[in-house]
């Protein structure tokens, strides 16, 4: 298959004892099913789909054809669930590109438009926020002091400055180490990405992020017909099931089709600088090489992909 | 090339200098002084304020005289009208200037002589849609970052073809700081969770923050 081109060896041994524990609990289940529901019971999708979810493969190791069978049945689980069409296509991370992205805090003026515009990109929930701009003392850097609920008339506030997270999209990634089922892994374009329907929502993954940029969806995002994003990719911002771990994925949906992520476009001040680590032409390797960057808890070794500088 | 660095650091001094106005004498002396030197310099002189990099990745920038507010200046000038007396204006468009704390006149950007054009310290005849060149001849730093993309906002896509932004997008040349503005709404507190005392005292043990 092509998608064997990017893809990461995974053990074989957490596959099987994954899968062998759900298909013993998919035949208990699917007598009871059987006994007890006709149809309609799995909250109007069929009993197919309903198997198909249960049954389906890692998206590292689905078949064309498989993934392509999931593809559209998250079409038609959207259909239902939010009464509106939406595309679900497969984003592979494209050759020779790392993604960085790097932020100017001397611009940043905590306006939250990236915040906002995320939001609607990623279809979350109502109490998800990818991206948190932080409200710092000037000449701080004590995040534990941050406020993130900050709340003036209008910003910049004298004698603060804004320092906006979110995922880090590490080289070194906790978050991959601590899955136990390796629902959570790097691409090639060193993006770390969830498989929602692989994930099993144990939340180690949150435990081991220093940066609290994974978050845990309690609930389905209420969002009425029209305010869904129809374009949607399957490691990205697709609907996630209810009950597993999403962060920020720097917007695969559209960086894989060359696209800026949604915070990029929305930010107003120019603060946000994204491009192709491995081009030596890009303006993100222009900052890189001539600004005096820094990254959060660099001590740690995660090797965050995500840069701060300052022009002053 | 010695005598612009010297006027941007006048510039500079001017900022913080008790006798700016002096310092600011000094420096349109220097300028007039200056600025026969400067005419002959190449476009791409490096090291020239209001330089162009030849190095910089390609880019377009995005248009702005499109927009009516730049229709033909000439419809109300005349060659050889403009009165060049710096003093406070009573029309209809722009009337002072904010910027560089009151030691700028129209026809330090603008050209007098050809009112739909801007002039640039070195004397360069620049379209309004070229006005990082003006902007350069004072600000070298910002105006390099902006060539290669560490200041400014680009429009297109990460892979195509490098649209940004022109600096009077983001800055009104007559009056440039960025103005403060509302945010947009906090973010909600996580289901479970409540919202914590800002800015608990420094002194206070984390775990009782
Ligand atoms: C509606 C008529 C009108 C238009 C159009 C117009 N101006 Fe003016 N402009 C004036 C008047 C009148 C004055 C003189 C005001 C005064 O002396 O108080 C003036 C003054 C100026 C001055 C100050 C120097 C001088 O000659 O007094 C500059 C610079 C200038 N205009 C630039 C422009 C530019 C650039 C445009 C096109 C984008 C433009 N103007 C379009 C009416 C106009
Ligand atoms: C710091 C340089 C600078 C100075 C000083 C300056 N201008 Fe401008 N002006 C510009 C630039 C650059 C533009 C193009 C703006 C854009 O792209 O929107 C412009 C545009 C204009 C326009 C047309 C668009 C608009 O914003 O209305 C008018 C009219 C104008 N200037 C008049 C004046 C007058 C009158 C003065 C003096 C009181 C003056 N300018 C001083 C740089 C300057
Ligand atoms: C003749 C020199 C000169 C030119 C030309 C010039 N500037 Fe300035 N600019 C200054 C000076 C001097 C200051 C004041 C510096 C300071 O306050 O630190 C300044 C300040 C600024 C500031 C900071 C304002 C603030 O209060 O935060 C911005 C933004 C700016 N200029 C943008 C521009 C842009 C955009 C252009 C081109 C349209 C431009 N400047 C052209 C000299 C110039
Ligand atoms: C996408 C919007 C955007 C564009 C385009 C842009 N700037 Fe800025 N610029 C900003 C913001 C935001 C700040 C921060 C303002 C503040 O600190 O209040 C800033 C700050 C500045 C400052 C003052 C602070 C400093 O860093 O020295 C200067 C001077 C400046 N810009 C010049 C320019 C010039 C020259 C250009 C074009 C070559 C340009 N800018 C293009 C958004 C922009």
């Amino acid at each position: 298959m092509a998608r064997d081109k990017y893809t990461k060896k995974m053990p074989d041994a957490v596959d099987y004892y994954r899968r062998s524990f759900l298909k013993r609990l998919g035949v208990t289940t699917a007598a009871a099913v059987g006994a007890t529901y006709a149809h309609g019971a799995w909250g109007g999708k069929s009993l197919a789909d309903a198997f198909s979810d249960f049954f389906q493969q890692h998206y590292q190791r689905m078949t064309a054809e498989e993934l392509q069978e999931t593809l559209s049945r998250i079409e038609r689980k959207a259909q239902q669930q939010y009464g509106t069409g939406i595309t679900c296509t497969d984003t592979p991370p494209l050759e020779g590109v790392v993604f960085g992205y790097a932020i100017n805090i001397s611009k940043c003026k905590g306006y939250r438009d990236c915040v906002e515009a995320c939001a609607e990109e990623n279809n979350l929930p109502s109490d998800i926020r990818y991206i948190h701009v932080l409200e710092m003392d000037e000449g701080s850097m004590n995040l534990e002091l941050a406020d993130r609920y900050y709340e003036h008339e209008t910003v910049p506030v004298e004698g603060k400055y804004y320092l906006p997270v979110q995922c880090m999209q590490c080289d070194n990634p906790p978050c991959v180490k601590a899955c136990p089922v390796e629902a959570t892994w790097m691409d090639s374009d060193g993006i770390v990405v969830v498989d929602y329907d692989w994930c099993i929502g144990c939340r180690y993954c949150m435990a081991a992020c220093p940066y609290s940029a994974r978050f845990f969806n309690w609930t389905r995002p209420d969002l009425p017909a029209d305010r869904i994003n129809p374009d949607t990719n399957y490691i990205g911002n697709r609907p996630r099931p209810v009950g597993v771990v999403e962060k920020c994925h720097f917007c695969t949906q559209r960086t894989r089709k060359g696209r800026q992520p949604a915070c990029q476009e929305a930010c107003p001040t120019g603060a946000r600088i994204f491009g192709n680590l491995l081009d030596p032409n890009s303006e993100i390797r222009y900052v890189l090489e001539n600004k005096a960057v820094f990254r959060l808890k660099e001590d740690l070794g995660t090797e965050p992909k995500f840069w701060y500088f300052s022009d002053r | 090339m010695i005598i612009t660095s010297c006027y941007i650091t006048s510039i500079k001094n001017a900022e913080s200098a008790e006798g700016g106005r002096i310092v600011l004498r000094l420096l349109s002396m220097i300028v007039a002084v200056a600025t026969p030197c400067i005419i002959g310099a190449g476009e791409s002189d490096p090291g020239q304020p209001g330089q162009r990099y030849p190095e910089a990745p390609e880019f377009t920038v995005q248009p702005r005289k499109d927009k009516p507010k730049f229709d033909d200046c000439s419809r109300c000038h005349e060659e050889g009208d403009t009165d060049p007396e710096p003093r406070r204006l009573k029309t209809r468009h722009v009337r002072e200037i904010d910027h560089g704390g009151n030691r700028f006149w129209c026809l330090t950007c603008h050209d007098g002589d050809n009112i739909d054009y801007l002039r640039t310290s070195s004397n360069e005849n620049v379209d309004f849609d070229e006005s990082y060149l003006i902007c350069g001849s004072c600000h070298a730093d910002r105006q390099k970052d902006w060539y290669f993309g560490g200041h400014g906002k680009r429009v297109s896509g990460w892979q195509d073809e490098r649209v940004i932004l022109a600096c009077t997008e983001c800055h009104d040349p007559h009056k440039p700081a960025v103005k403060p503005r509302q945010p947009r709404p906090q973010p909600p507190v996580r289901i479970g969770l409540e919202r914590q005392e800002n800015h608990p005292p420094a002194t206070s043990r984390a775990w009782n923050r």
